[in-house]
């Protein structure tokens, strides 16, 4: 099993559900939490609990989703890495709230998520998901665990798996690898073949989409190419069937379903249909209006069908893109491997099925498969085997803004990573000590329809005529998808800085002084915590006093029993309006030495009643 | 040519084996720095030939990979870690253009001197015409799969006889004269517009 500083655990940091695993000599197994009783599945939903201060994950957040709407945060993984300007219709379908994060320099445009009066950050709130399976790890291995290997959506552009790795690091945890999630897959499918294969990933999960065409050989799990779409999956699914009851709600009784708790309740009420239906025939959907108003809907599984297939066609589309892209047709395909929750739907199997000619393959469970694959990948970088390789792609084409405002790329997408592209820039005018080159990422002609990154600025150029400085700058792509930006500059041998300014990420010191805040947050919960079980146990010995003066009252002087009275309820109103825990604990204290002699007394008592 | 490049040690400095990539030893995994200049044919120790052997190239260079691949240096010094990246860059970027014919041909153009097919920008009169006319009746055939795949046939036929003629160019470019570098200049530029009017048509 190894000491904590060789263990390093594999993460599926879902839009949905979140995992950890681990692998050693005998391959990987998903790290459970009995206590928790979820599987080793783990509900991606954080809870802010307004009152107490308490945040809770998993299973018990979600429990809690329908009461309390707004400081129940799910699907983050959705905002990870984007702006609060390219959201657009995502942030009102959201019952929290969605805010552009106060104190972006200009230039600068990061989402948060507004609860209990902070703005966290998408890392932060994934942070808390994936410290909370570091602390499974923990527990399981005895041991701190403070590396992992994170999965993400193949078509994850680099902002956003820069964001996923910032995630990591404030929950403590080093992130050697990130690794997309069909390959991880592939891995976990592939391990015990021996012979040549070529196979399809196509993994629907809750709110992305990805497929993989992939090479097994010798041992090497080599990508040939890779298409997919960051929004579509699961999520959608249930949105047909919530804009159906709000559209029909609203036609027979006049009613908007608006209130994020009734909005809450009507996407559980949806995914329980849409689960339904990848085994039942007909599903009934129920909502009561209140007032004697209920409204009722039977959806057929042929009806669900019809309304999620321009979604599965837009999947198969991207199928069809990436076979060409490989080079390959449908009949080369020996494998499809179904990844993600989405894929139980039997009306996938059978579209994807259609396509490739053959029965996908679904014997691993969907929801595990990932963080199996991510712990073999995870076993691969910590030593523990050799005899397996991952040769990746880059899913989307990188370039620069060129004048004009058109989109040069310099590496193309589907290009084996780690890979590099070397391009020259000049200045513009005399003695001209900066360049700015915007970087892009995206298949579209006009840098306008790209992704921007950031924008790189090159300084410390040696002062000299318009032209003359050969300043090359290197884009390196890495083994995990991540650009990093060199630069030289030819004539006088110096290497120019360079700055980033990740357009939607965090800076390098955002994200330090987040790694520490997490470490006072979660006292912060800790002391919420405490404040609970405190009080809980001053109403629990109040409690106890009264019953004892109740029935043993006669045994003690009348003003002393009246004085315990006073301080019962002294106590208990204290507890109630302060949050000083230390001073609650004193006072519970000093309490409970008060009772000292009533205490006596009832034992006398009672142990004479026992002679009697 | 870079073949007699002195710089490159034979054999590996730290475990005497016979090196079968001047970047990395597959014996003992010791890491060598980017050669310059870097030789995507002297990277795959491969003679410097048109024809080449895939199945042999692939099977090189996964050999060259599971020695190089930064994820066998996890836990390696940052030093180390950066040249198996760099080095990986690198050695993706060799078998992509050896593994691609036409890259490939352009690769031992440009290192047999002189101008570089783009940089010559010819192309005969004769192909531009024949493109232009595929790609009209191409839209003619919009949406009537049988006329779109004739086209398709016809296509993919075009490029296969200029590739043949490439590779007869192409296999011994050190021998060959101003003459014959000039045509393939100009194929190489011709085949550049049946492959782009192939990633334009349907997927099918």
């Amino acid at each position: 099993m190894g000491d904590s500083k060789d263990t390093i655990v594999g993460i599926d940091l879902g839009t949905t559900n979140s995992l950890v695993a681990y692998a050693d000599e005998k391959g990987p197994v998903i790290i459970e939490d009995p206590a928790a009783g979820d599987g080793g599945i783990l509900p991606s939903v954080i809870g802010f609990d307004p009152e107490s201060g308490r945040v809770t994950i998993g299973r018990q957040a979600r429990a809690h989703a329908v009461e309390l709407p707004l400081t129940t945060v799910y699907s983050v993984k959705r905002l990870m890495g984007r702006g609060f300007a390219d959201l657009g219709d995502d942030v009102g379908r959201l019952p929290y709230k969605v805010v552009r994060r106060p104190g972006n320099e200009e230039g600068r445009d990061v989402a948060a998520v507004e609860v209990g009066g902070r703005a966290l950050t998408p890392p932060q709130l994934s942070a808390l998901i994936l410290a909370e399976l570091k602390t499974r790890a923990e527990k399981h291995f005895g041991h701190p665990v403070n590396r992992a290997v994170i999965t993400v959506p193949a078509y994850f552009d680099d902002a956003q798996r820069q964001a996923t790795r910032d995630a990591g690091q404030i929950a403590g945890l080093e992130v050697v690898r990130i690794v997309n999630e069909p390959t991880a897959a592939a891995l976990a499918y592939g391990l015990d073949r021996k012979e040549d294969l070529t196979v399809a990933v196509y993994d629907l999960g809750g709110g992305t989409f990805d497929v993989s065409f992939m090479r097994l050989r010798e041992g090497t799990f080599e990508v040939l190419s890779t298409h997919g779409d960051t929004h579509l999956g699961g999520d959608d699914f249930d949105r047909q069937i919530m804009d159906l009851a709000t559209r029909e709600v609203k036609e027979r009784f006049g009613v908007e379903i608006q209130a994020p708790a009734t909005r809450q309740a009507l996407r559980l009420f949806a995914e329980a249909v849409k689960q339904a239906l990848s085994s039942e025939a007909q599903k009934t959907l129920q909502i009561d209006l209140g007032d004697g108003r209920c409204y009722q809907r039977v959806i057929t599984r042929a009806e669900f069908e019809g309304m999620i297939d321009p979604y599965i066609e837009r999947t198969l589309d991207s199928c069809r893109q990436a076979m060409r892209a490989a080079g390959l047709t449908a009949g080369d395909v020996d494998h499809v491997v179904m990844v993600g929750g989405s894929t139980r739907i039997p009306h996938v199997r059978q579209r994807v099925g259609d396509l490739f000619e053959c029965r996908p393959y679904t014997a691993w469970n969907p929801e595990e498969v990932v963080a199996l694959g991510a712990a073999v990948q995870a076993s691969i970088l910590a030593g523990v085997r050799r005899d397996v390789l991952l040769l990746d792609v880059t899913p989307l084409s990188l370039g620069i803004e060129t004048l004009g405002g058109a989109m040069g790329k310099l590496i193309r997408n589907n290009m084996r990573v780690p890979c590099q592209a070397t391009e020259t820039f000049t200045t513009f005018q005399d003695g001209q000590t900066n360049v700015k080159i915007n970087v892009l990422q995206g298949e579209r002609e006009l840098a306008a329809d790209c992704r921007s990154l950031g924008v790189f600025e090159l300084t410390g150029v040696p002062p000299m005529p318009a032209g003359m400085p050969k300043i090359d700058v290197t884009f390196l792509i890495d083994q995990n998808g991540i650009l990093t930006v060199t630069a030289h500059e030819q004539r006088s041998g110096t290497e120019a800085g360079i700055q980033v300014v990740p357009a939607h990420g965090l800076t390098r010191d955002e994200v330090r002084r987040m790694e520490r805040e997490s470490v006072a947050f979660a006292r912060q919960d800790m002391t919420a915590h405490r404040l609970v079980d405190l009080r809980n146990q001053v109403v629990f010995d109040t409690n106890k006093t009264e019953q004892m003066l109740t029935k043993h009252g006669d045994l003690l002087p009348a003003e002393e029993c009246q004085a315990l009275r006073r301080a019962a309820a002294d106590l208990r109103q204290y507890a109630d309006s302060s949050s000083d825990t230390e001073e609650i604990h004193r006072r519970l204290q000093e309490f409970g030495r008060m009772t000292v002699p009533l205490a006596n007394a009832a034992i006398s008592a009672t142990l004479r009643e026992d002679k009697d | 040519m870079a073949s007699t490049d002195q710089t490159v040690p034979s054999k590996c400095l730290s475990c005497s084996a016979e090196l079968e990539s001047p970047i990395v030893c597959t014996g003992c995994h010791k890491l060598y720095p980017v050669p310059e200049p870097l030789d995507y044919f002297e990277l795959f120790r491969l003679p410097h030939r048109y024809r080449i052997d895939l199945g042999d190239l692939e099977h090189r260079f996964l050999a060259i990979t599971r020695n190089v691949h930064p994820d066998f240096f996890t836990g390696h010094s940052e030093d180390m870690c950066r040249l198996a990246v760099r080095l990986s860059a690198e050695l993706n970027e060799a078998y992509r253009v050896l593994k691609d014919p036409v890259l490939r041909a352009g690769y031992l153009l440009e290192q047999s001197g002189g101008r570089s097919a783009s940089e010559d920008h010819s192309v005969p009169p004769s192909v531009l015409s024949e493109v232009m006319m595929l790609r009209e009746e191409l839209e003619a055939a919009e949406g009537d799969q049988t006329a779109a795949a004739s086209v398709r046939r016809r296509v993919v036929a075009r490029r296969g006889e200029i590739l043949t003629r490439i590779a007869e160019l192409a296999d011994d470019l050190a021998n060959a004269g101003d003459e014959d570098k000039t045509t393939l200049r100009s194929l190489l530029n011709s085949v550049k517009y049946y492959e782009n009017l192939l990633a334009e048509l349907p997927v099918g």
